[in-house]
């Protein structure tokens, strides 16, 4: 549900974007609008898609950009956004921009605000349908079930451009917190647990080639994130057995003092990714790829458990001891390749090959528990099409065939157990631009 | 034939500064003025040709890197004129003006600017 306190700021950004433009020199904004269609013959996929298609696809978008001074702007954009069961309005970025060195070899500036995070071809276009040309990119390196942990950040960004006769360098990096709202849980974790201190580093260095029609780049992440939650939240046995430990105690030893409990409650989780992407277009054809590592780690706090002193004895009374948790490292793979071919400018279509693995060690997730193991992998194979009616209208569909419910949303799909391997998917949207 | 207000700076433009300032990247003139990059829509022939002799690129390149810093909030798109008379009449009007027209059409309100390659 959408709080008015989320609004007020996008309502801020749309009014100072769409306010008289009496300075239209200086002034540009936009609006895009997509309603999009999804189908599935398993599983939910933005809302209750199974066998009968939903319509709870919806993004707005209103972006706009004030030239106030030669080299200083500001830009902003307000996202609506309906997927499923999430529905949130949004600052999808506002930044105050400043280009503070601009010659014919190079040019360097900051931004500051909330900024897109710049890693790979499309993060910071993700959201604009005319901008990812799909309807869906692909969900092993921009995942729709965990776009807040990808999206976006309140902090710096400097970036630098270099230009020579082969092509252009830009360079970015940036530092700032992430604003977790919309995710119900960390991957990996039990849901409805807390973040705190979640901050990204993002850097990107890409090259394209003077023609456009070779990009290449390398991204790296270092995110860090402290998630807590209370195991005897999530497992009523846990809990009944504590229940239980704490009235045999009472009982053999009338007036204990009950000792402090603690039990695995999450900790600090850190992450790196590096993701290598490539594109090179020829008249007709584009091939563009993008391979990511991700190396997870999570430090667990030691935890200390109540025990008896004399298990022969219960009258002896109680005390604790404290065990390590070993850190939990999780390296995880994700690639595709897309090959894209363009009739004219009017008509498009595609072929795609889309994986992704939690664990690159345990690619068939033979050794997960409490989840099915094919949660922890998705291979999609997808066909797609565009059809741009007008520079204005666009048409797009596709259909995916996929094996794996890795990025599947475990809010359209509350119980793991509850969703199938092998599932297709049909979505289509439609895009208006202003 | 490339064109600019006559009050900018330059007479002679390399090709990477010309791609800087098409990639809507390079924002100012030298001199610290700012830019102001006029286009003609993507079908029109003049601006395949433009595309295709002067920056050596398809206007589906121009026109995917435009969408990508314009929907990013990184830079402003150019500004879109129907037709080379109007286009030449924006130029003549706006200083710091870069665009595109015929030979035939270009009198002494613009001025022509070489590409050093």
């Amino acid at each position: 549900m959408i709080k008015l306190s989320k609004i007020l700021p996008a309502l801020i950004v749309l009014s100072l974007f769409l306010s008289p433009l009496s300075a239209a020199e200086k002034w540009q904004y936009q609006a895009v609008l997509t309603q999009g269609m999804s189908l599935t013959d398993e599983n939910n996929f933005y809302g209750d898609s199974q066998d009968s298609p939903s319509f709870e696809f919806t993004e707005i978008s209103a972006s706009g950009s004030y030239q106030f001074h030669r080299s200083s702007r500001l830009s902003g954009q307000a996202l609506y956004r309906h997927a499923g069961a999430i529905e949130d309005i949004s600052v999808d970025y506002l930044v105050l921009d400043t280009q503070y060195y601009s010659s014919e070899q190079a040019l360097y500036g900051f931004r500051l605000g909330r900024y897109k995070l710049p890693f790979g071809l499309y993060n910071e276009t993700r959201d604009v349908a005319f901008a990812r040309q799909a309807v869906l990119l692909p969900q092993s390196l921009y995942s729709d079930s965990q776009r807040d942990l990808r999206i976006a950040a309140d902090g710096l960004l400097l970036y630098a451009s270099m230009f020579s006769q082969y092509g252009q360098w830009d360079i970015d990096l940036s530092y700032g917190k992430l604003n977790l709202d919309n995710i119900s849980g960390y991957p990996g974790f039990p849901k409805g647990g807390s973040f705190s201190d979640e901050y990204a580093a993002v850097g990107r260095i890409l090259f394209e080639s003077f023609d456009g029609s070779f990009r290449a780049a390398i991204s790296v992440i270092n995110a860090t994130v402290n998630y807590q939650f209370d195991l005897r939240d999530f497992d009523e046995t846990l809990d009944q057995g504590m229940a239980q430990l704490d009235a045999l105690i009472q009982q053999l030893n009338p007036g204990v003092e009950t000792l402090p409990i603690t039990i695995p409650t999450g900790g600090d989780i850190e992450e790196q990714q590096i993701i290598a992407s490539f594109e090179y277009s020829w008249e007709k054809i584009t091939f563009s790829t993008e391979y990511r590592l991700t190396f997870t780690k999570t430090l667990f706090p030691s935890v200390t458990i109540p025990t008896l002193v004399d298990p022969m004895d219960p009258t002896a009374g109680l005390t604790t001891f404290s065990q390590e948790i070993p850190n939990l490292d999780l390296d995880g793979e994700a690639y595709y390749l897309q090959g894209k071919y363009i009739f004219n400018p009017q008509w498009s279509a595609y072929l795609r090959w889309d994986v992704v693995y939690d664990n690159k060690d345990d690619k068939n997730g033979d050794g997960v528990l409490n989840t099915p193991n094919y949660s922890v992998y998705a291979k999609d194979f997808t066909v797609g099409g565009i059809w741009n009616i007008n520079p204005q209208i666009m048409l797009a569909a596709e259909l995916h065939q996929i094996k794996g419910t890795q990025w599947l949303s475990t809010i359209d799909n509350p119980d793991p157990f509850d969703t199938k391997e092998k599932w297709k998917l049909f979505v289509m949207t439609l895009s208006y631009r202003f | 034939m490339l064109v600019t207000h006559p009050s900018t700076p330059d007479r002679t433009l390399k090709f990477q500064t010309l791609r800087a300032i098409y990639s809507m990247r390079m924002q100012t003139w030298p001199d610290g003025d700012p830019i102001r990059v006029f286009v003609l829509p993507d079908t029109y022939q003049a601006h395949k040709d433009f595309c295709k002799t002067l920056l050596k690129t398809l206007p589906r390149h121009l026109r995917r890197n435009w969408d990508r810093l314009v929907f990013s909030g990184i830079a402003q798109a150019p500004s879109a004129v129907n037709s080379t008379t109007e286009m030449k009449q924006k130029i003549a009007n706006t200083p710091g003006a870069i665009g595109y027209i015929p030979r035939e059409e270009i009198d002494d309100t613009v001025v022509i600017v070489h590409i050093d390659s």
